[in-house]
């Protein structure tokens, strides 16, 4: 990340406390992405009429980082995390934390996401908009209801795409994201780390206290990764554990896993990651991806396939699931850093085993629809910026 | 939502009004926490800040945050969250800092939706070193004034006071809210004050500070002209702060949160909701 001062306000900041005598001072600085698509997509939707998903469209994802910083005389450092949504969205800020770091390791207090979350490794990807935890949702309407009362719809697609099983094997337990808790991170040793976090709630933005009374909650994460070069090959991998430390009556913890690793040699790389979320009601399914990256000089090259399967929001009564196959071929350029041109092709298929009003007839006999699958295509063009 | 549930959340809600007002005395007690444990922002719709800063200039300093002093619409000064306003402050007359301002009606609490609807706050701040002696004292009023099909009045003083010497400062402040009064509207009319001491050495401080207050409670309130059930509360908040470096501060605080009297009953039940609650803590601010 580019280390860039605020033009104005940090400035004026870091100039009012340089004329306190001391030899730590703030540092303010802002940082972020922005990354802009334009792809062609097509998509077809069961259980529509002449529906059209056709066309060329633009993706937006931007997030502007504010990170206020400074270390001690003791070496310890301090700081803060502010991240703003680029986009008006339904979660302006998402992460905003404060941060202590020094020998002793890393301790993030504040919305963020768990260690296990931060510390997954899978299977590696240049495109700009990924097989895993994109934007793919964006050209191909596999989340959510799609269509209109015009072609006969909407009708419930897929569910569970954020932080869920059904795109992606970056999970949190009860896809409860950036919430508020604390995490530790050990010191690197060996090529080993090692993260706890503890959440009382799946609170985020707020501070309403909770009863814990019967309800899933203290939220507990524990991850760790193994990071190291055996000359010229790089080797990665990670586990993760968590679970709901507690839960209402009669039903169990909540508990998310997640494995994964990566493989280097010679601008190759070969990853892969399996995450799976249990005793979560509607959020439970299984995930995982693999994928080969090839980078030279400023060009990369990926081929990555993610496979995710979901209960069936709609149809979770019946013991229903949904599951999605998706590919993602990309190329990379990097202009300078921080700055990279990007063209990928992506193909979802999605599938879930009935439809919208599946249930019981009137006779009382179980009747399930066809499932409300949707296939779709997707090439375009990015530009990623990042500083 | 149990009827209990909901009543605990309304005397939780009036308890953090209470807080809230009281914090807004713009020379009251001091505190040396590095965070404020007992501010809710969930309970915007009921809960209240009044004013600015304390100690800071003028008293007109509305923050931008979400507790406003009631659910009650069509009142600028009540409902007051940022709006749009004008706000002149004077420069220091030895030691005397005026302040005036007029605002806007907030739209969340338009509840007619026509727009019309206005406030105006005025306020005084004296702060002076005499000797070793630091002296701050400072007041306002302020008033909302309805129009159209929410013509009504609702008005807001405040007063407080702190002395330092020697590290220590001790100080207090009282604040008073009373909203729709010429109509009969008594939900969300609220008091509060506090009285603290603080003791600051090098990088450490300590304080120990108490806030008594009361509100006439939205759940039992039973809309206009009938004042039936109160909320109030005490607190007793005692802190302690370590500054490792310049903009960083750790600390530790311990809370104990009490009504003063049990609560009347709630709207649909025979008793009180009445909350009492302990908590400890520790913190970490930093300020860039």
């Amino acid at each position: 990340m580019k280390k860039v001062l605020l033009s104005t306000s940090a400035l004026a900041l870091v100039a009012a406390y340089t004329s306190n005598a001391s030899a730590a001072e703030w540092e303010v600085r802002v940082g972020g992405y922005s990354t802009q698509q334009i792809g062609f997509a097509t998509s077809d939707v069961d259980g529509l009429v002449d529906e059209d998903f056709d066309g060329v469209d633009t993706v937006s994802d931007t997030e502007i980082f504010f990170l206020p910083s400074i270390t001690l005389d003791n070496g310890i450092r301090f700081g803060a995390n502010v991240q703003l949504e680029g986009n008006s969205g339904g979660d302006q800020i998402d992460e905003s934390f404060v941060f202590i770091s020094g020998s002793f390791g890393r301790i993030l207090i504040g919305s963020e996401n768990s260690a296990g979350y931060i510390m997954k490794i899978g299977a590696p990807s240049v495109s700009v908009n990924g097989h895993n935890s994109g934007t793919l949702t964006a050209f191909i309407p596999f989340s959510g209801n799609a269509g209109s009362a015009a072609s006969g719809g909407p009708v419930a697609t897929g569910d569970d795409t954020f932080r869920g099983t059904l795109y992606s094997t970056n999970l949190e337990n009860r896809r409860n994201n950036d919430v508020g808790r604390i995490t530790y991170f050990t010191p690197r040793l060996v090529g080993i780390q090692v993260g706890f976090s503890y959440a009382r709630d799946a609170n985020e933005d707020n501070d309403i206290q909770v009863d814990e009374n019967n309800a899933f909650g203290n939220f507990i994460d524990i991850g760790a990764n193994y990071v190291q070069s055996f000359g010229p090959i790089d080797v990665a991998v990670y586990g993760r554990w968590g679970i709901t430390a507690s839960s209402p009556d009669g039903l169990d913890n909540s508990q998310v896993y997640g494995v994964g690793g990566t493989l280097g040699f010679a601008g190759f790389t070969v990853g892969a990651s399996f995450a799976e979320q249990n005793n979560a009601g509607t959020d439970d399914g299984q995930s995982f991806d693999v994928g080969v990256a090839y980078e030279t000089g400023p060009w990369g090259f990926s081929f990555s396939y993610l496979h995710g399967s979901n209960v069936d929001d709609e149809n979770a009564a019946f013991g229903l699931d949904e599951e999605v196959d998706i590919f993602v071929a990309a190329v990379n350029y990097s202009l300078a850093q921080g700055v990279d041109l990007n063209v990928f092709g992506a193909y979802v298929d999605f599938e879930e085993d009935a439809g919208d009003g599946t249930g019981f007839d009137l006779e009382g006999d179980f009747v399930a629809t066809s499932g409300n699958d949707v296939d779709g295509f997707v090439i375009g063009t990015g530009i990623a910026l990042s500083f | 939502m149990e009827a209990d549930e909901e009543g605990d959340l309304i005397v939780r809600a009036a308890i953090l009004a209470a807080v809230a007002i009281a914090l807004a005395g713009t020379a009251g007690a001091q505190s040396v926490l590095p965070l404020r444990p007992l501010t809710d922002p969930s309970t915007s719709h009921s809960a209240a800040t009044a004013d600015g800063r304390p100690g800071e200039i003028g008293a007109i300093q509305y923050r931008r945050d979400d507790r406003a002093v009631t659910a009650t619409p069509g009142f600028g000064e009540a409902g007051d969250r940022g709006v749009s306003r004008l706000t002149y402050f004077t420069p220091s007359l030895g030691g005397l800092h005026l302040g005036a301002g007029v605002g806007a009606v907030d739209p969340a609490f338009d509840n007619a939706g026509d727009g019309q609807g206005s406030s105006a706050d005025v306020s005084a701040l004296y702060a002076q070193r005499f000797g070793s002696v630091d002296l701050a004292v400072s007041g306002r009023v302020g008033l909302a004034l309805g129009a159209g099909t929410d013509s009504s009045v609702g008005d807001l003083y405040a007063f407080g006071a702190s002395v330092g010497f020697h590290g220590f400062t001790i100080g207090g402040s009282f604040a008073d809210s009373t909203l729709g009064k010429d109509i009969g509207f008594t939900a969300g009319d609220s008091m509060g004050w506090d009285v603290g001491i603080a003791y600051n050495t090098g990088p450490w401080g300590f304080s120990l500070s108490y806030l008594a207050g009361e509100r006439v409670d939205d759940g039992v309130a039973g809309g206009t002209g009938i004042a039936m059930g109160d909320g109030d509360t005490n607190k007793v908040v005692a802190g302690l702060r370590y500054r490792l470096g310049q903009g960083v501060d750790v600390g530790a605080f311990g809370a104990f949160v009490d009504p003063i009297s049990p609560g009347e009953a709630e709207a649909g039940t025979s008793i009180g909701s009445d909350v009492e609650g302990f908590v400890i803590g520790t913190g970490i601010q930093v300020d860039f």
